[in-house]
């Protein structure tokens, strides 16, 4: 039997709201990579780096935090993985 | 003159006494070279993010001091000789409490937390799938069938043909081994 191909109806998304850059709402600069208390919550539970559209932090300081980040898993502050996850 | 600080880690067998003379041994390899120390803080022992050289602790030491670019040299090359250390990292020094603040800490925590509740896709409306959800780590092979007999799928679909085809007279024979519901029809 051939198929019916039906249009699939695209789902309206309302745009989302912007959200606010943390780091630029406490005017801070430097990202110190020994705070592991803060990285942590820009690192998801399989320890990867958390994209910008979910923590909202701007281009500029995301550079920063991501240095910091690779600085803290080289000094093994933060895991590059978890491996008993799950 | 630049401002550098250096974290290393010395091995966990390390005794107080052993981190003290440790810290004092590379101040001096710094003021050697004509450095200025500023301060040097002695973490103590913590667990490692991930094992290195098999060792799951370590203790921290951090150096901040004023040097030229020569001692930084000299300093990487003693820390990366001893064998007490196990890693080392030198940097443009971070000076205490840069980039620390309360008001950061609450923002973050708070935010995590809320998404933390909404189960599914963090934050975002359920349903929606992205790469990043992806769990990677089923991908290391062929998901595990060991709970299925050996075989269980093709010994079905034998029986299926086969069993019409006994019932009927044995002239009608060839035709049954199409599918099975085609042959119930005849």
């Amino acid at each position: 039997m051939p198929r019916i191909r039906r249009k699939k109806k695209k789902a309206k998304r309302l745009p989302s709201k912007k959200k606010p850059c943390k780091f630029c709402m406490t005017q801070i600069d430097v990202v110190d990579y020994k705070n592991h208390e803060l990285l942590v919550r820009f690192v998801n539970d399989r320890g990867k780096i958390a994209p910008r559209r979910i923590t909202g932090t701007c281009a500029h300081h995301q550079r920063i935090l991501v240095r910091a980040i690779k600085r803290a898993r080289y000094m093994a502050l933060l895991p590059f993985v978890r491996e008993h996850y799950r | 003159m630049r401002s550098y600080e250096c974290l290393y880690i010395v091995h966990p067998a390390a005794d107080t006494a052993e981190l003290n003379s440790s810290a004092q041994k590379y101040s001096e390899t710094i003021q050697g070279k004509g450095g200025t120390l500023k301060q040097a803080d002695i973490w103590g022992k913590r667990a490692l993010a991930f094992p290195i050289n098999h060792h799951t602790d370590g203790s921290y030491i951090l150096l901040r001091f004023d040097a030229e670019p020569e001692a930084v040299t000299e300093l990487q090359w003693r820390l990366r000789v001893d064998d007490r250390v196990l890693r080392h990292m030198v940097s443009y020094e971070i000076p205490e409490g840069a980039g620390r603040s309360d008001e950061l800490m609450v923002l973050t925590e708070k935010k995590d937390r809320d998404r933390r509740g909404r189960g599914r896709g963090r934050g975002r409306s359920p349903g929606r799938f992205r790469r990043d959800d992806r769990d990677r780590g089923d991908e290391r092979g062929r998901p595990d069938r060991s709970d299925r007999p050996a075989g269980a799928r093709p010994a079905e679909a034998r029986s299926g043909a086969s069993q019409p085809a006994a019932d009927r007279p044995a002239g009608h024979a060839p035709a049954a081994p199409s599918t099975t519901r085609e042959g119930g029809d005849d």
